[in-house]
């Protein structure tokens, strides 16, 4: 039973943690209709920079929270600079543009890393204040990681409540829905795409930082998780922000359990996964059927 | 093609315009003037420009060629945001509403705090259905309600100036007569009025003049007297 619930914490804080990385992704694409290839290595710089920052500030009296931060807001002018100069001129091209455009980010900004970084793998110590495990109740689990899953339920409901209850959140969902007809009514839409592009890759710095303790930081873990990002969101639909938070919780419960009953299997099942939606929903689980 | 004299002061020039889409020319040298309070209509078949037209104004399709004068200002090029918080508001064919939103947040989305002059209830006084469907999503809604939606829409960026593209369209006969009554309703609180429509009955209802478009160019100005007068006038353009 104690193996168990740490297999499901395992699964549950993997599945958090992916999401938070997968939501930028999926609203990026949602509002923008950009399949943003780079936002992995977003993901990795955010890593890198909380690193940068930790060795600098220490990882004490709050440290890590500053770096944390500081993440996000260097990912959030990176990508609003990206938009701004570059993005914005290719929306009205064909997709295959954007999608050399988000790749060519991937090289460059990943051969920035690899220059200012090196190529050894590094990590950040876990924060002070979360260090050790903490008794819940049928097995004591690492407090970072049960952060880590606050953190991922937080930002579900976060986004969820700025997208429903907020005129920002209201404008953004008309921008997915009509761009043309919204700034014929006076809205600033490329100020629109700005910030949601801005604020997709803040939670990807945001994601790379919270990661660095759990995981270590080395060239290539950009990779990775963008795979993972693609899978969640097509297991969920693309743009849709509960299907990315389901298929993420999905893809970590089934990683976990993979690697307790077929370890050799693990990450064959989050493919069968993904090729069992594509067969019988293509739109995801919560996407929307194209043309209905 | 010459103007009618006007009382009023002109606050839209439309000067020579020339629109294409891609490589195909849609306008040529499409001409004519709005003045306050006025309601001008431009009439013919479909795809004769009567769309573009107005797209050309509102900015979602510039001109490449000719002038758009507005209270005084070449607006001609600006984005269209910017076209709507200087004072036109656009009316679209085809009722694109907002489907996944409700009608008040429709409504709200494309509020601004310096827009204060209709709010939304000044905007259910004038469309009392829209007010009990408050909470319906836009997709959800009837034709009609849908083409009140978009007019009540457009009026919560306090426009002088509406440009309603084929407002008539695809409603019942006794929607239409609804749908006069309320154009009528916002003339009477002073707007000025591009219509675009092929329903003659309401154009006539409300027009000052009429402006009949062939082929991308205007080939007769007529008024609503010289048409209940001779309505052949009208008809061998509508029917050819």
């Amino acid at each position: 039973m104690m193996y168990a619930t740490i297999q499901f914490l395992n699964g549950l804080s993997y599945g958090l943690s992916l999401f938070l990385v997968a939501a930028g992704l999926s609203i990026i694409f949602g509002v923008l209709r950009v399949l943003n290839f780079a936002h992995g290595t977003f993901y990795m710089l955010g890593g890198y920079v909380a690193y940068e920052a930790v060795s600098r500030l220490g990882l004490a009296n709050g440290g890590f929270w500053v770096a944390v931060a500081v993440s996000g807001l260097v990912l959030a002018a990176l990508a609003a600079v990206i938009e701004r100069l570059m993005l914005r001129k290719l929306y009205e091209r064909d997709e295959i543009y954007q999608l050399l455009f988000t790749f060519a980010l991937v090289l460059l900004i990943s051969d920035v890393i690899r220059g200012l970084w090196g190529t050894q793998v590094l990590s950040i110590s876990f924060p002070p204040e979360l260090r050790g495990a903490q008794d819940v109740g049928l097995a004591f689990y690492p407090r970072y990681r049960l952060f880590l899953c606050l953190v991922g339920v937080a930002v579900a409901i976060g986004i969820w409540f700025v997208f429903q209850r907020t005129r920002w959140g209201r404008i953004i969902r008309a921008a997915t829905q009509d761009r043309e007809i919204l700034g014929a009514l006076g809205v600033n839409v490329p100020r629109v795409y700005l910030v949601v592009f801005s604020a997709g890759a803040a939670l990807a710095g945001i994601g790379g930082a919270l990661a660095a303790p759990a995981l270590a930081l080395k060239p290539g873990m950009d990779a990775e998780i963008i795979v993972e990002c693609f899978i969640v969101v097509i297991i969920g639909g693309l743009g849709s922000l509960w299907g990315a938070f389901i298929g993420a919780l999905l893809i970590g419960q089934l990683r976990s359990i993979g690697l307790y009953f077929v370890p050799e299997w693990e990450i064959v099942l989050v493919y069968l996964l993904m090729v069992a939606v594509l067969v019988f929903r293509p739109w995801g689980l919560l996407g929307k059927r194209e043309g209905a | 093609m010459a103007d009618r004299p006007t009382d009023s002061p002109i606050d839209l020039k439309v000067e020579s315009i020339c629109t294409f889409y891609g490589l195909s020319q849609i306008l040529f040298d499409v001409s004519f003037t709005v003045g306050r309070g006025e309601v001008v209509a431009l009439v013919g078949r479909n795809g004769v420009g009567k769309s573009t037209t107005m797209r050309s104004i509102a900015g979602l399709t510039p001109p490449k060629r000719g002038r758009i004068i507005w209270q005084g200002k070449d607006i001609t090029g600006l984005p269209s945001h910017r076209i709507c918080r200087a004072g036109i508001g656009f009316v679209p064919e085809d009722r694109r509403v907002f489907p996944d939103l409700t009608v008040w947040e429709n409504l709200d989305v494309v509020w601004r705090p310096e827009n204060s002059e209709w709010t939304e209830e000044r905007i259910f006084d004038i469309f009392p259905d829209l007010a009990e469907l408050r909470h319906r999503n836009g997709g959800h809604l009837s034709g009609g309600q849908q083409q009140m939606l978009t007019i009540a829409r457009t009026l919560m960026t306090s426009p002088r100036l509406l440009l309603l593209d084929e407002p008539s369209e695809g409603l019942a006969p006794l929607a239409v007569e609804r749908m006069v009554d309320r154009v009528a309703t916002l003339k009477a609180e002073g707007l000025s009025i591009v219509l675009a429509e092929q329903n003659t009955d309401m154009v006539l209802a409300l027009c000052e003049r009429m402006h009949v478009m062939e082929k991308g160019v205007i080939r007769a100005t007529l008024t609503p007297e010289e048409v209940r007068a001779d309505e052949t006038r009208l008809t061998r353009f509508l029917m050819l």
